[in-house]
């Protein structure tokens, strides 16, 4: 199983696998925190930025994301999810984490291993709303 | 160990929802029922550039934890509409806020102005106890039991408070649970 992280796919080039095009460069990931997996990637910035969807990307590895092709490209929907990377954190009990630094997932089926904090590393089942303010995470002493 | 925070620290904290990782409200004031010697529920302001008094109040039975950086709660639906609310939540008296009581021991002894509420942080938000102005303008803190008599500006502590009086929140929640031991009575923690 290959892993890979937010830090090292943000910015690599995206390129088409029927036309061997660079399509653009990530801007971001896409996460479904409930679902725990990383649902899509953000291609380019402001009003030329696409997503494509995570069923569209055939491999996401060192050196370039590839997608199945340029079809699968939409526009980014308006207002655009909030990004993960850099999101405050604050545990469920109120509490202050730091921000998130690095999100580490699955390369080949985009499930969420570990997020990054500051001073703390969470696993999936510690993450319980993502949005515009803040990642809320299960506190260690919150238990349940 | 718990954290203890002075009470006035909440004003102006976000009010951030669980499920949605969303600030949607800012707390305005903190509602305390001095009978009850616990927090009843907050009243809001809206968040953002349309700040602003917001209608729907935040009881504490809706609260699933107050800490140093955020009143946390599980979703939108905990922000209720004053109609659904008890009427000490709904409208609170003016004439119910403790701050410039007295507090006098069933001693004869008045130790102070109450200048703002002691919390536990986390899921208990319990009001631990006051702190207060002594005659000589130092700040005090002063363990609180779950029942005390109250009459409009003076609340009525036992002599044997004058003794867990400290002067730093830090040692204060120990000097709380052996007044607490000591006296055979709970900690007054809302249900």
């Amino acid at each position: 199983m290959s892993t890979a992280s937010f830090v090292s796919v943000r910015g690599q080039p995206v390129l088409s696998r029927t036309t061997a095009e660079k399509v653009g460069n990530v801007d971001r990931l896409i996460v479904d925190i409930k679902t725990g997996r990383v649902t899509g990637v953000v291609i380019g910035q402001g009003r030329h930025a696409q997503v494509a969807d995570w069923g569209a990307i055939t491999g996401v590895g060192p050196d370039a994301v590839v997608i199945d092709s340029e079809a699968h490209l939409a526009d980014e929907q308006q207002p655009s999810l909030p990004d993960l990377w850099g999101r405050r954190l604050l545990t469920d009990l109120g509490t202050a984490a730091g921000m998130v630094t690095d999100v580490i997932f699955d390369a080949e089926t985009g499930a969420l291993q570990e997020v990054v904090g500051d001073n703390e590393v969470f696993g999936p089942t510690r993450l319980l709303g993502l949005g515009s303010y803040a990642l809320v995470v299960r506190d260690a002493a919150s238990g349940g | 160990m718990a954290v203890l925070l002075l009470a006035s620290k909440l004003v102006h904290l976000p009010v951030v929802s669980v499920d949605s990782g969303e600030d949607v409200a800012e707390i305005k004031d903190v509602i305390y029922s001095p009978e009850e010697g616990r927090l009843l529920g907050f009243t809001l302001n809206k968040r953002g550039f349309l700040k602003g008094r917001m209608s729907e109040v935040l009881p504490t039975e809706l609260v699933h934890a107050v800490g140093e950086a955020a009143v946390m709660i599980d979703n939108d639906a905990c922000l209720i509409d004053p109609s659904a609310a008890s009427d000490d939540v709904a409208k609170p008296p003016a004439n119910r806020n403790v701050l410039g009581n007295s507090v006098v021991t069933d001693g004869g002894v008045r130790l102070g102005v109450v200048t703002d509420l002691v919390l536990e942080l986390g899921r208990s938000f319990a009001v631990t106890g006051y702190q207060v102005k002594a005659e000589d303008g130092s700040h005090r803190f002063v363990p609180l039991l779950s029942q005390l008599a109250v009459s409009g500006d003076v609340l009525m502590v036992p002599a044997a408070t004058e003794e867990f009086i400290r002067e730093e929140l830090s040692g204060f929640e120990l000097a709380v649970d052996k007044f607490r031991a000591q006296t055979g009575h709970g900690a007054g923690h809302p249900s």
